[in-house]
């Protein structure tokens, strides 16, 4: 069977990398698991895809989680997890307005920081500082294994990297 | 859903649709509220940001690491250095950056002091916006004395880009710490007088008290964090749940208040002044007067692929930088997590209900200010 | 800015003097709208306490357009807020003057590489008189205050208006709708 969560311990906190259909199902455990508080979700544009990283934390234990999840850039629609913890709403819409991502189920999808009309996702990667395109600009290809794919046992040289198949890019 | 954009309702001709603009004398910075007024109450009240939005993550993209930490001071620009710490200490954690312990004290020393800057800011124009506007003119008397002593080591006033990786970029001035002992007695004298002007003032008692109540739960989903949380009854403080530089060496308390209204975050941020003061005492103390003010860091800073979340307690609540890196010298990507931008959140569920006056004291009490929250 | 809304100074005895009297009173009651934006609006407040106190010059601040003669822009101006910037320096009666304060309202200061930056305010608003600085120091605000002050209550200065920047650019459009090619 496909393993569609990773698991890794980076620094301090558990670090969760799902498929984007066992998103919300992971986030729904989390919340009846205490997790209450919730920091921020970021969007990050990897290269291959976007990605959504929600910081959670529990207040009882000050435990800490994050949760990712990849979305290829033609499809980057992400369940939302405003019911749950509601301090997530304005972080969504950023996400949405500054890279595009969809997110469903949110009461209030529209732009936060940019005006209502405008069209551009300016914090893509495809876009410069000023919001033009950068010419030739080319998506890289989906990471095989997939980023949420259980790692291969670490070999002794590299046990410092908890994964060897991403790339360049954050881990 | 309260944040839908205002349209009339049917049914209910008597509400006014009022924007309370970008431009305001009370509204702490470019923040625009469309409100329905029913008379004198608001019914139903959405925020709109976005006016101060410059760009900071797309443009610290193509910027080198130390040249982001200018770009840090300027989101939270009263506070000065305290924006800087997060992706300080965020990068310090991705390359294993030693901070030798005399400069992680100044680096707490600038924190305390800012955060009194602060919250001199913060009392001032709080009581600017309830009409008051003499505590103004004392507040930032103060306030002038700490930007002098930061002027005299860092070299700017407000935004002086003084931590770097490793410690702080240079040492502090010779008659430092004579100066902070000279400004924490005035200071102490001085508090007793806004006790006197703000919190025993007749007009606040009736302008906040049981105004814009907070319940803790809703706090706490909301992701609010700082005097707003604690004033809510939640006694979580960063510098207490994840320690940072010199705090596990200092003693000090988190005040926290039950009560969840205006009052108890005004009470809050006093009692959280009088802690900053305890606070400086000791470190005036138990800094060495002499030594390294900076670690071993390597002249490029080029972290190691991968992404690490700090953050740390400003004057407004866990201030947090998520940095992400891709082994060249230019960050990857950064993301701020503003506090204010997550305290802002709670407007509308706050406003609605309340009376336009009452409105005022609550944004005045919620403290935001637009740098962090636009980015 | 003259007597009766002419363009120059009238040039005969009474009316000349009349018209430095009316410029002088002018001058010395200038009253800026409070338009703090960003980092620059905390320095602007600095002036006006204790310290340097900008109100021994008859200068406080009135909160709506309508009563106020000076704009201090203080801090940058994005697209979204320009908009609003325009009307409100439209709203503001003459004879008015604005005051660029700040390397963000000069040209855009270190966020002027960006997509939602305007590059100096004035290429909305015509400027009187601009102030280097990241932020400027108090003092500085007050040089440019009396600098302004003087430029009011000179004979001939203060017939020199200026104008907004032109540009072969929509300034207040999304990149890539704007008309323009990528400039770094």
């Amino acid at each position: 069977m496909e393993a569609r969560v990773k698991q890794e311990r980076l620094f301090d906190e558990d670090v969760y990398t799902v498929h984007p259909k066992d998103y919300r199902a992971l986030c729904e455990r989390l919340a009846g698991e205490g997790y209450d508080f919730p920091r921020a979700i970021s969007g990050i544009d990897m290269g291959y895809g976007l990605r959504v990283s929600l910081q959670l934390t529990r207040m009882k234990d000050l435990a800490k989680v994050t949760v990712r999840t990849d979305v290829p850039y033609d499809d980057p629609v992400v369940p939302s997890v405003t019911d749950l913890w509601p301090g997530v709403e304005w972080y969504e819409r950023e996400a949405y307005d500054l890279l595009g991502i969809r997110f469903e189920g949110h009461p209030d999808l529209r732009r936060l920081l940019l005006e209502d009309e405008w069209e551009l996702h300016p914090l893509l990667k495809r876009y410069d500082t000023g919001g033009y395109p950068v010419p030739g600009w080319e998506p890289e290809p989906w990471p095989d294994p997939e980023p949420w794919a259980l790692p291969l046992p670490p070999e002794p040289e590299e046990a410092g990297e908890a994964d060897g198949g991403e790339g360049g890019e954050a881990s | 859903m309260s944040t839908m954009s205002l349209e009339p309702v049917p049914g209910r001709s008597d509400e006014m649709i009022v924007n309370m603009g970008p431009q305001h004398p009370a509204t702490h910075g470019v923040l625009r509220v469309v409100l329905g007024l029913e008379g004198e109450r608001i019914t139903r009240a959405v925020p709109h940001i976005g006016y101060l939005h410059r760009n900071h993550e797309k443009i610290e993209e193509a910027r080198t690491y130390p040249m982001v930490i200018p770009y840090t001071d300027r989101m939270d620009y009263v506070s000065g250095t305290q924006n800087e710490l997060p992706f300080v200490l965020a990068v310090e954690d991705m390359l294993g950056i030693e901070v030798p312990d005399r400069a992680k004290k100044i680096r707490t020393m600038f924190f305390e002091l800012y955060r009194l800057a602060s919250h001199l800011v913060w009392m001032g124009t709080a009581m600017l916006d309830l009409g008051a506007i003499s505590p103004f003119l004392y507040t930032f008397w103060d306030r002038e004395i700490i930007l002098g002593i930061v002027e005299k080591t860092a070299g700017a006033r407000m935004l002086p880009n003084y931590y770097t990786f490793g410690g702080v970029r240079r040492d502090v001035h010779p008659d430092f710490f004579k100066e902070v002992a000279d400004f924490l007695d005035h200071m102490e004298r001085r508090m007793v007088d806004y006790e006197h002007l703000v919190l025993e003032s007749p007009v606040v008692h009736a302008r906040t008290i049981g105004v814009g109540v907070l319940s803790k739960e809703r706090a706490v989903a909301r992701g609010v964090s700082g005097p707003v949380l604690r004033a809510s009854g939640v006694a979580y403080d960063v510098r207490k749940a994840f320690p940072y530089d010199a705090y596990p060496d200092v003693e000090f308390e988190i005040p926290t208040s039950p009560d969840g209204d205006t009052y108890a975050r005004f009470w809050v941020r006093f009692q959280e002044m009088y802690q900053s003061i305890r606070i400086l005492r000791q470190l005036v103390e138990l800094t060495p007067k002499t030594g390294p003010f900076k670690g071993k860091a390597p002249a490029r800073i080029k972290p190691p692929a991968g992404e690490r979340y700090r953050a740390v307690e400003n004057s407004r609540g866990e201030l947090g930088a998520l940095v992400v890196s891709d082994g060249t010298d230019k960050p990857y990507r950064v993301k701020h997590r503003g506090a204010a931008f997550s305290n802002l959140q709670i407007v509308p569920d706050l406003f609605e209900g309340a009376k336009f006056s009452d409105a005022i004291a609550i944004l005045a009490s919620l403290d935001p200010v637009f740098g962090e929250i636009d980015r | 800015m003259g007597l009766l809304g002419s363009d120059e100074r009238p040039r005969d005895v009474i009316l000349g003097t009349l018209d430095d009297l009316i410029n002088m009173a002018r001058s010395r009651s200038m009253w800026p709208l409070t338009f703090g934006i960003a980092c620059c609006a905390i320095e602007m407040m600095a002036t006006w306490d204790p310290k340097i106190d900008a109100d021994r010059f008859g200068m406080f601040f009135r909160n709506t357009p309508r009563q106020a003669d000076v704009m201090i822009v203080a801090g940058t101006v994005n697209k979204k807020l320009a908009k609003r910037l325009r009307r409100l320096y439209d709203q503001m009666a003459e004879p008015k003057w604005v005051i660029s304060m700040g390397a963000c309202a000069n040209q855009g200061g270190p966020f002027r590489q960006g997509y939602s930056v305007v590059e100096g305010v004035d290429k909305i608003v015509p400027v009187d008189v601009y102030i280097p600085g990241c932020p400027p120091r108090p003092e500085a605000l007050l040089q440019a205050l009396l600098l302004l002050r003087d430029k009011i209550a000179d004979r001939e200065l203060r017939y020199k208006k200026p104008r907004a920047i032109p540009t072969d650019y929509d300034v207040l459009a999304e990149p890539g709708k704007d008309g323009r090619l990528p400039v770094l």
